[in-house]
């Protein structure tokens, strides 16, 4: 994490404000007081029983499995490819769209992984930090 | 209220057009090929419905300064893939409330000059920040499909060889000719398990039709039946919350309820789909959604040629999205066109038998969270 930390304290920002902190790595959510469905990003609703009354920023859980993936090899926009889009299911219950870093031959269905907040692109000079999420046994 | 009816059709062989093939002229091939077909005349025209997603600010007015239809009451309905569809809706919903008896529906998109790789979402869209394009979420969709339903890949190409085989008899498709099983599942990888024969491609085209009240039909001097748009649903995504399962297709299903209720229907009912096939995996999830196909079904049907012309439900005679091009903005009325044709009995080599009630399908972009963003569900009938 500390290339991170002192890549922000040279010239980076959030791919968007509120999503996440960077350490303990955690992506924020909103928890309904209700029903206590959390979502991603947070809402000022909850989207399960409609109710007003939710909590924002809520550290998510950052441990899930992969509920499906896909290698993407052609994509628009010079996005380099290839890339490893998911769907993962955190052990909270909720479930993020991210990339997997990982080799793709080590991808499947239920893989358990974990979260990493990391530099992922560049905009006018300035560094993004955003989340991707990479296998467990090679988390750290 | 009013009944609404096709009182014709037109439409421009979709395809790659040369960059100096403008929109506007498209458009306006498409538009002069329903009036034709409807016997309308410019001054008949009250009113002017454009769908497109990719035409800039005000296309319809400039399609509309084109055909000499200026002065008239002219809107721009953008609901991505959905957009002709919707225009259609508007067309009717306005038709319904008698406020006119004649008006023109265009859909339209000219791409192959501005899109190049795949459609995505906004780039506002979190999803789309994390590279997300409409490919990967059928592949997801795919995979997970696959895993669920004990679906194999080749049954889930068969919707493209399928589609491609009934394309063959439509000279308005893309794509005429027939694509083999080893075509698709060898054919370049785009997102696993998706390769490019399971993506419709980008594509330029047009499709318009003049809809009327009985009165209007009346004033063309129109006395055989035209069809009946005896429906339209539109439904939006909602977010989905917790661990879902991501083939619920809950938007297909209140797409297809709104539709089939409103035009007093069940789904055994109908004798013919026009399913928006952007992918491979999605005409299977969506005629399931519909409740048309029992649930996880859909793979072994089209494997067993239930959906082929001829079969127990005859899906995407036109050859769809996969064969016929998907202009984003014109596909809803392309459907239109198709399901007309098929109701009056025009299809030629692919009609489908005793086609007397139809559905044509659209599902427009993606929120993230959500299970999409815009689903329309027309209802014909002759």
């Amino acid at each position: 994490m500390t290339t991170v930390q002192s890549s922000i304290a040279l010239r980076s920002r959030p791919i968007r404000e509120g999503l996440f902190r960077i350490d303990p790595p955690n992506l924020f959510g909103s928890e309904c007081n209700q029903c206590s469905i959390r979502t991603f990003p947070a809402r000022s609703f909850c989207p399960a029983c409609n109710s007003d009354d939710v909590e924002q920023d809520v550290a998510l859980a950052n441990e899930g499995t992969i509920y499906s993936y896909t290698v993407i090899r052609q994509a628009p926009g010079g996005r380099k490819t290839p890339y490893t889009l998911a769907y993962v299911d955190l052990t909270d219950g909720v479930r993020v769209m991210a990339q997997i870093d990982a080799p793709i031959e080590t991808l499947q269905i239920n893989l358990p992984v974990r979260l990493h907040i990391r530099p992922v692109g560049e905009q006018e000079g300035c560094e993004l930090i955003g989340y991707v999420f990479v296998p467990m046994e090679c988390a750290q | 209220m009013n009944t609404s009816h096709v009182a014709g059709v037109g439409m421009v062989r979709f395809g790659k057009y040369d960059p100096s093939v403008t929109f506007e002229r498209l458009a306006v091939e498409a538009a002069h090929g329903a009036l034709r077909d409807s016997g309308a005349t410019r001054n008949q025209i009250e009113a002017v419905f454009v769908g497109h997603v990719f035409g800039g600010p005000v296309a319809g007015q400039r399609v509309a300064t084109e055909l000499g239809l200026g002065g008239l009451p002219v809107s721009n309905h953008e609901n991505y893939c959905a957009s002709g569809a919707t225009a259609l809706r508007e067309a009717w919903m306005a038709i319904r409330a008698g406020l006119y008896d004649v008006v023109l529906v265009i859909g339209a998109e000219k791409m192959t000059d501005r899109v190049k790789g795949g459609v995505t979402p906004d780039a506002n869209d979190l999803d789309a920040m994390q590279g997300y394009v409409m490919t990967a979420g059928h592949a997801l969709s795919a995979r997970r499909y696959m895993a669920d339903y004990g679906a194999t890949r080749k049954q889930i190409a068969m919707v493209a060889v399928k589609n491609h085989a009934h394309s063959m008899h439509n000279p308005y498709a893309q794509y005429q000719h027939r694509v083999t099983l080893e075509d698709v599942v060898n054919a370049r990888p785009i997102a696993d398990p998706l390769g490019l024969l399971d993506c419709s491609p980008i594509s330029d085209g047009a499709a318009a039709a003049i809809v009327c009240s009985p009165k209007g039909l009346a004033r063309l001097g129109i006395a055989s039946p035209r069809p009946e748009v005896r429906a339209i649903g539109l439904v939006s995504g909602t977010l989905r919350c917790g661990h879902y399962d991501v083939n619920e297709e809950d938007i297909s299903r209140r797409a297809g309820l709104q539709a089939y209720e409103a035009a007093g229907i069940s789904p055994q009912d109908i004798d013919v789909v026009e399913m928006h096939d952007c992918f491979t995996i999605a005409e299977i999830v969506r005629l399931e959604g519909l409740g048309l196909i029992p649930k996880g079904e859909g793979a072994a049907w089209t494997a067993d040629g239930k959906t082929s012309i001829g079969g127990k439900l005859p899906v995407n005679p036109s050859g769809g999205l996969l064969s016929r091009g998907h202009p984003v903005g014109a596909t809803g009325m392309a459907q239109v066109c198709e399901l007309y044709w098929q109701l009056m009995n025009q299809a030629g080599l692919r009609q489908v038998e005793n086609a007397r009630l139809g559905l044509a399908y659209c599902k427009g972009g993606t929120v993230s969270g959500t299970d999409g963003a815009s689903v329309t569900t027309v209802v014909m009938s002759l």
